[in-house]
């Protein structure tokens, strides 16, 4: 199932792409999240809190453009063509 | 007769469009003849970052979708308070020199108070609220995104 990942600020400057296509199997957003920790070294340290057990309080999980909020965030269904956006704190000019 | 179109606030390249044209927009209004004054503010790039770093130059990056909604709610919220004629936020994105121009806010009010207070106010929710992001680049070669 191929969902894409919309990159902004950091996450651009690692991954040097605006947008990424991942295969998932197991349908939710911890997959995404463990795939591109493996891929790109510098974003654990963006997306895990200290202990690398769950999502990092400074990262709001867009889906569809809709913002995802609950306690397992992790645990989001996602669906083939879903566009995902992991966005920290905004800094506007 | 003014042909000048109604502008849309929201995310642009940098330079795409002027204070000018905003203006020109703002005052196209139809409601124009209710307004008294005409608030602006523009926020540029400067050249220390707040821990006193020297700037050299600053990246604009936003989600555009997700940013001109709430740029659009925002001006939509303020523009329902009394005596506020039109808000236009515009903001840009790309790479920026120090002293370009980076988002115009314009609001035409009634009088002056409640301009000086809406503009405020839209200054202060654009910062909080808008999915942009800025990263500052320092002439010691190193950067940092500013959250």
């Amino acid at each position: 199932m191929l969902v894409e990942v919309l990159y902004f600020a950091e996450f651009k400057d690692i991954t040097k792409k605006d947008t990424e296509k991942f295969d998932l199997s197991s349908k939710n957003l911890k997959e995404l999240i463990d795939l591109l920790i493996k891929k790109y070294d510098p974003m654990q340290e963006l997306l895990l809190d200290k202990k690398n057990e769950s999502l990092s309080n400074n990262i709001s999980v867009i889906v569809n453009n809709k913002s995802i909020h609950g306690q397992d965030v992790l645990s989001t269904s996602l669906n083939e063509g879903d566009k995902i956006a992991l966005l920290l704190p905004v800094s506007g000019g | 007769m003014n042909e000048t179109k109604e502008l849309r606030s929201g995310i642009y390249n940098k330079g795409e469009i002027t204070l000018d044209e905003i203006i020109k927009s703002v005052k196209n209004n139809p409601k124009i003849k209710k307004v008294g004054s005409i608030h602006v503010f523009t926020g540029i790039v400067r050249e220390s970052s707040k821990e006193g770093k020297q700037v050299k130059s600053m990246k604009i990056d936003s989600f555009d979708d997700l940013a001109n909604k709430t740029i659009e709610d925002i001006c939509e919220s303020l523009k329902k308070k009394n005596g506020i004629i039109d808000v236009k936020i515009v903001h840009f994105k790309g790479d920026f020199s120090l002293s370009d121009d980076l988002v115009y806010v314009v609001v035409a009010s009634a009088h002056r108070e409640e301009g000086f207070d809406a503009i405020k106010n839209a200054v202060d929710l654009y910062k909080k609220e808008i999915a942009v992001w800025k990263r500052e680049d320092f002439i010691d070669g190193t950067s940092k995104w500013i959250h």
